[in-house]
């Protein structure tokens, strides 16, 4: 069937309006807390004060006697079941260390109670009055001294699952060799450095909120700002002891995740407060309690050591990450491997060496965060690979592009290294990477600007730097997605998927793939996405899956759907099957009969044969596809305040076919900007006792519009055989690129290495005044 | 958010309002622009007096001096064609300099200067131009000059005792040379690391009277006496410019005890004072 | 002797307070808790479309616009906008009849997940209101004080110099 591979497309590749745009631009879009629901009670949790306390008892009688309160729960209440929050598939790859409320103040956030209240000056009330005795602990801040012995021990609990090491307070660990001969004996040059990522977080413009309620069947329905409803459930369902088909989650309009929103992080507290009240109950975050209790990008320590031959060939590559996770060990094991499953491939070095270690420590939660780890691991390849450039003395665009991975090449990386656990072996099917470099090096003008500055004096210096990236698309067999279609008597279609969208507009891109094998537009397309009850499983929005896997599942069933049109097409236009085909919102036979897809639909209800045309399809994928970028841009360093300033930014992506042109430019946008801020001014501060002091957005600093330098996205179009009509994914690699490329281009201007960022004005100027190197930030063992 | 209020007030006159706070005294709180008071209200405040009406809006010049009503919100002076070419456009620029633009539509002068955060935008630029702030307490009118109002004790009265009417810059500084630059982490950041405004009344290519003032880097903008020590009588020029940063720099490092958490701001102010100073040189 | 326009004093009886105020062009009588929060206010009466980001006068997410000024609703008391006007998002255009600088935004590709945009449009219109023909810088810093995570900022600056160019041609003049 022709259809299935064709090339060029009528609505696929086509700049179609989100179907949900002007909804959104009218206010009229609903998100979680845009319905009004008789008797909703204010919940709120009460967070630890203290980095690491045993809770010797909690007294909530007089929380409880404050009118207006229904209900004030402790870990007391609820049934003892450890789990993870991560959203992932079942089993999911994380340690079950974690409690609904928690038994033990591991951080300052951790959730100790609940209360549900009439009203939010009751709830607040009720929080000020439940009386908590605790047992100070001594607490551990810091990543490397956390794992050795004697560093206080934060699960020491004997009912937590998976949890590799918890005497030395080591939440995942995976290592990984190949080795082709001994190591750094063919290397001409070695480098060898360690880098640190900087605690930040997703930011999403709508804070976390969930609703529980029970409907009319005494059904609990849990209306959350999701992007996991289907772990969602299972997870609340087993958390809570309660059977899955007691339970539905309906995802309603998003606002923003980024990954924060792969964790069932309020469900089960407000789907508790529920079952204790059986009353509908909120709980909003305000934003700083997002800030303090949500999740967070674990930082890194990593260690890259690495050798090369004179010719630039990459010949050993050590990398060893250190991967804070803070209080619990949501995404340990995943983000972890994912700083060298999608770093470790792109360099083909012939000894790939990987040790990775996810620890504990007595901070917020690292979580699920755009990029997934490969940002960390990109921060420190791509600063590493201009250094290995500048010791053999090879242009580092050159020395990249000598190295990288190409079409029908593979990796054993690729199968050592999934997320989570093994991979599969692959080979690369499509890679723009060459005509990224080619066409960023022009857009951006690379040449031109380098001749410009190659004389320059003054205060303020500038300087070029690049970084070229790779993600994934999906986890092969482990993510999967279905989706279902069936035709309505005008000719329209109801598609209905468990894919979430969370503003990306997966909505519309679904839609598109859909309409395109069927013939007809986007508006005729009807979609419902992510609730439990009405649409067929997906395992969320993460990973970079969802064009790729769910795509594919929605032009499997559009296909079905697409085959019994036909069939009744035929009849009624009186020709052959193979000589029907769907064009415009009908069907045409080859001698130029054609009927509107309306009289196919009333056949098959009403005349013929009378059956529903629909169709239903999963699909899990066998590869993982990555998307390729490349990255380039200049800044100007004031070397007397040590500001940077990003004077211009090329962002080149490899995407596949984009089945939506301008909501992936949008996404790679959003994308860049983030790895802009994460590059320059985002960090999350903790004082000595381990609390957060910078949890606002007054001085947690994300760009505005004001502070966004120019910058400009360019998809590079190839063509995926293993996507749906040709797509990979986009949404994560953008954010990749920033912080390495930034840091390259200061180097560029000033001559000063950065391994630490983000890159403040202090410490730019701090760095041109010892005018060496940056000291490495953490000592080697 | 808990609160205890029990009613709002709108005056439609300065005097009005200065006489409900003074009789209300702790019970009471002023709101201007209502960019960061109304979600730190102490308990004991049950009525808000609310200055939205108040006919303090105008931004006009005679004789003897610059007049800025309280009310003008941050982006009234930032836009302001007088304001533009007032002393180089100091105040405007200043005023531009302020935050984002929500802040700068809602934010006034009098919230600006009477809730003096480190970090308000305008007490520097004022306190270079020697201005005054007309305030008034129901039944006088006071004229406060800023040297004195950002003394730690004045500043309380101000939204307490009395309620800022306007704010005054003498006339004859309409033709110094000034410029202002403001170093933070971004464009809108809230905070900088350091505000600096320099005002220089030049006659015949030397420095008649300078003001260098810092903002940000302590709790109060100062008048940084040293550096323009090294200004007066002094020809306008490179020379002066470094002296009086390197002067802005030993007397900041002084105020601030040598403090680490201040270093990099200190040394920046030098760096803004120069730079600052040679802006206006060539003006 | 009488003050035309004057607000006078809104006393809170049995803990709360009557207000008038003229919203989307239609006036309404509200009763509020003295201490209640604008935001909190218009969504309860069913303004939806102002969003909640950060309650705290950081993100810009509630921006609605006072006698076409615009302005942050979690940061203003209900009390306060006592006679005067608002206009929210709903107010602007709707789906059947949308605003060219709603239809704008949806064309260039500017709403992703959709929670800033009321008060980024809001900041635009009371951009253009006031210029109608601003270039690129102008409109960033008109739109500076919202905060926006998915997007980048690109496809909404260019749907404001969009929106400014349609509505010129609107007027009329060049």
């Amino acid at each position: 069937m022709g259809v299935a591979d064709k090339k060029t497309f009528t609505v696929v590749n086509h700049r179609v309006e989100k179907i949900d745009a002007l909804a959104l631009a009218c206010g009229t879009a609903q998100f979680t807390d845009d319905v009004d629901i008789r008797g909703l009670l204010t919940g709120r949790i009460l967070f630890s004060p203290h980095a690491h306390a045993r809770i010797k008892s909690i007294d909530t009688r007089a929380a409880k006697k404050v009118p207006g309160v229904l209900a004030v729960l402790t870990h007391e209440d609820l049934p003892r079941v450890r789990h993870t929050t991560a959203g992932q598939g079942y089993p999911e790859p994380s340690p079950y260390d974690t409690l609904v409320l928690s038994e033990k103040a591991r951080y300052v956030g951790d959730r100790i109670a609940a209360v549900a209240a009439e009203t939010p000056e009751a709830a607040e009330e009720a929080l000020s009055k439940i009386v908590v005795d605790y047992e100070v602990l001594p607490a551990v801040f810091d990543t490397l001294a956390a794992m050795k012995d004697g560093a206080p021990i934060i699960h020491d609990e004997d009912d937590s699952k998976n949890i590799p090491d918890a005497q030395h307070n080591i939440c995942a660990k995976f290592d990984f060799e190949v080795k082709a001969s001994e190591w750094f004996s063919e290397a001409d040059v070695v480098v060898d450095q360690w880098y640190q990522t900087q605690w930040a977080q997703h930011c999403a413009l709508e804070p976390h909120v969930t609703i529980t309620y029970f409907d009319g069947d005494g059904r609990l329905v849990i209306r959350t700002s999701t992007q996991v409803p289907f772990h969602c459930r299972r997870i609340t369902a087993r958390v809570l002891q309660l059977p899955v088909k007691s339970i539905r989650v309906i995802k309603p309009r998003i606002g923003g995740g980024f990954g924060s929103k792969q964790e069932v992080l309020l469900e089960p507290v407000c789907a508790a407060l529920s079952l204790a009240t059986r009353r509908p109950v909120k709980i909003e975050l305000s934003r700083k309690e997002t800030f303090i209790s949500s999740r967070t990008r674990h930082p890194f320590v990593l260690r890259l050591k690495t050798g090369a031959k004179k010719d630039g060939t990459i010949t050993d590559a050590h990398m060893e990450v250190y991967c804070d996770n803070g209080a619990y060990g949501a995404h340990s094991l995943t983000v972890m491997m994912c700083s060298g499953s999608h770093t470790l491939p792109m360099y083909q070095a012939k000894n790939s060496r990987f040790i990775g270690r996810s620890v504990y420590t007595n901070l917020p939660v690292g979580g699920a965060y755009r990029g997934f780890g490969a940002t960390q691991g990109f921060f420190a390849w791509e600063s590493q690979m201009d250094m290995m450039a500048e010791k053999l003395g090879l242009d580092p665009i050159e020395f990249r592009r000598k190295n990288y991975i190409r079409s029908g090449e593979g990796s054993p990386v690729f199968k050592a290294m999934g997320e989570g656990r093994e991979g599969i072996e692959q080979k690369i099917g499509s890679c723009g990477m060459e005509e990224c470099i080619v066409k960023g090096l022009e857009a951006f003008g690379w040449h031109e600007r380098k001749k410009r500055n190659a004389a320059q004096t003054g205060v303020k210096r500038r300087g070029l730097g690049c970084a070229c990236l790779m993600q994934g698309s999906g986890i092969p067999e482990v993510d999967m997605a279905a989706a279902s279609l069936k035709m309505n008597e005008d000719g329209s279609f109801n598609l209905h998927m468990g894919a979430t969208d969370l503003g990306t507009g997966s909505d519309t891109v679904l839609a598109q793939i859909a309409a395109e094998v069927l013939g007809v537009t986007v508006q005729d397309i009807i979609v419902l996405s992510s609730d439990t009850d009405l649409t067929p499983f997906d395992v969320g929005a993460y990973a970079s899956s969802t064009t790729f896997i769910s795509g594919n599942a929605v032009k499997k069933a559009a296909l079905h759907v697409r085959e019994q049109i036909l069939k009744v097409a035929a009849r009624i236009l009186d020709e052959k099957f193979e000589d029907v085909d769907l064009k415009d919102g009908k069907a045409v036979g080859k001698s130029g009969r054609s009927c509107a897809l309306s009289e196919v639909a009333n056949t098959a209800f009403y005349y013929h044969d009378q059956h529903q045309i629909m169709g239903v399809a999963s699909h899990t994928a066998t590869s993982s596809p990555p998307p390729f970028a490349a990255h380039f841009t200049e800044v100007e360093v004031d070397t007397e305040t040590g500001q940077v300033e990003v004077l211009a930014y090329v962002s080149t992506v490899d995407c596949g076919t984009a089945i939506n042109p301008t909501l992936a430019e949008g996404q790679n946008d959003g994308a860049v900007l983030n790895g802009l801020s994460f590059a320059l001014t985002e960090e999350m501060r903790f004082n000595a006792a381990g609390a957060m002091v910078n949890s606002s957005f007054r001085n947690y600093k994300i760009y505005s519009a004001g502070d966004a330098p120019p910058f400009r996205t360019i998809l590079i179009p190839t063509y995926e055989p293993d996507g749906p009509f040709g797509a990979k994914s986009v949404s994560e690699i953008g954010i990749n690129g920033p912080q390495p490329a930034i840091a390259n281009a200061i180097y560029d201007a000033v001559g000063v290495r950065l391994f630490a960022p983000p890159f403040t004005p202090e410490k730019v100027l701090a760095a041109l005044q010892a005018k060496t190197p940056e000291k490495a930030p953490v000592r080697a063992q | 958010m808990k609160n205890n209020i029990k009613q709002f007030c709108f005056p439609t006159s300065a005097k009005e309002a200065a006489s409900l706070i003074n009789r209300l005294k702790s019970k009471a709180v002023v709101v201007a622009g209502g960019t960061r008071l109304s979600r730190a209200l102490l308990p004991t405040v049950e009525t808000v007096v609310d200055l939205a009406d108040l006919p303090l809006k105008h931004i006009k010049a005679d004789k003897r001096s610059l007049r800025i009503g309280a009310l003008c919100s941050i982006a009234e002076l930032e836009k302001s064609p007088l304001l533009a070419q007032w002393a180089g456009g100091v105040i405007a620029k200043a005023a531009s300099h302020w935050s984002n633009a929500l802040a700068r539509s809602m934010g006034t002068v009098g919230g600006n200067v009477a809730r003096a955060h480190p970090h308000n935008n305008l007490p520097p630029v004022f306190l270079a131009l020697d201005a005054v702030a007309v305030c008034t307490d129901g039944r006088r009118e006071k004229t406060i000059p800023f040297a004195q109002l950002l003394e730690p004790g004045l500043m309380r009265e101000l939204g307490t005792r009395y309620i800022v009417v306007e704010v005054r810059v003498p006339a004859e500084t309409r033709t110094w040379s000034a410029a202002c630059a403001r170093l933070a982490l971004t464009k809108t950041s809230w905070e900088a690391y350091t505000n600096c405004v320099v005002a220089v009344d030049r006659k015949d290519g030397a420095a008649r009277r300078a003001a260098v003032v810092i903002g940000s880097v302590l709790p109060r903008a100062v008048r940084l006496a040293k550096a323009e020590a090294a200004l007066a009588g002094k020809p306008c020029g490179e020379a002066s410019a470094r002296a009086a940063a390197a002067a802005a720099v030993a007397e900041l490092e002084a105020l601030t005890g040598r403090a680490e958490a201040k270093a990099y701001a200190c040394r920046t102010s030098g760096v803004l004072v120069r730079r600052c100073l040679m802006e206006a040189f060539q003006g | 002797m009488a003050k035309t326009k004057g607000r006078g004093v809104l006393k809170a009886k049995d803990g709360r307070i009557a207000i008038t105020v003229n919203i989307n062009g239609r006036e309404q009588a509200w009763t509020v808790a003295p201490g209640e929060y604008l935001l909190d206010v218009l969504r309860r009466e069913g303004y939806k479309g102002v969003k909640k980001g950060c309650d705290n006068g950081d993100c810009g997410t509630c921006t609605v616009l006072l006698d076409g000024k615009p302005v942050l609703a979690c940061m203003m008391f209900a009390a306060q906008a006592h006679r005067r006007a608002l206009l929210t998002i709903e107010g602007l255009g709707t789906p059947d009849k949308p605003h060219p600088i709603q239809q704008a935004f949806v064309e260039t590709g500017a709403v992703q997940c959709g929670f800033c945009i009321p008060g980024m449009v809001l900041a635009t219109k009371a951009l253009l209101d006031e210029n109608p023909d601003p270039d690129e810088p102008a409109v960033r810093r008109a739109l500076d004080g919202n905060l926006c995570r998915c997007t980048g900022y690109v496809k909404q600056v260019e749907a404001a110099l969009l929106a400014a160019k349609r509505l010129k041609a609107c007027k009329g003049g060049e």
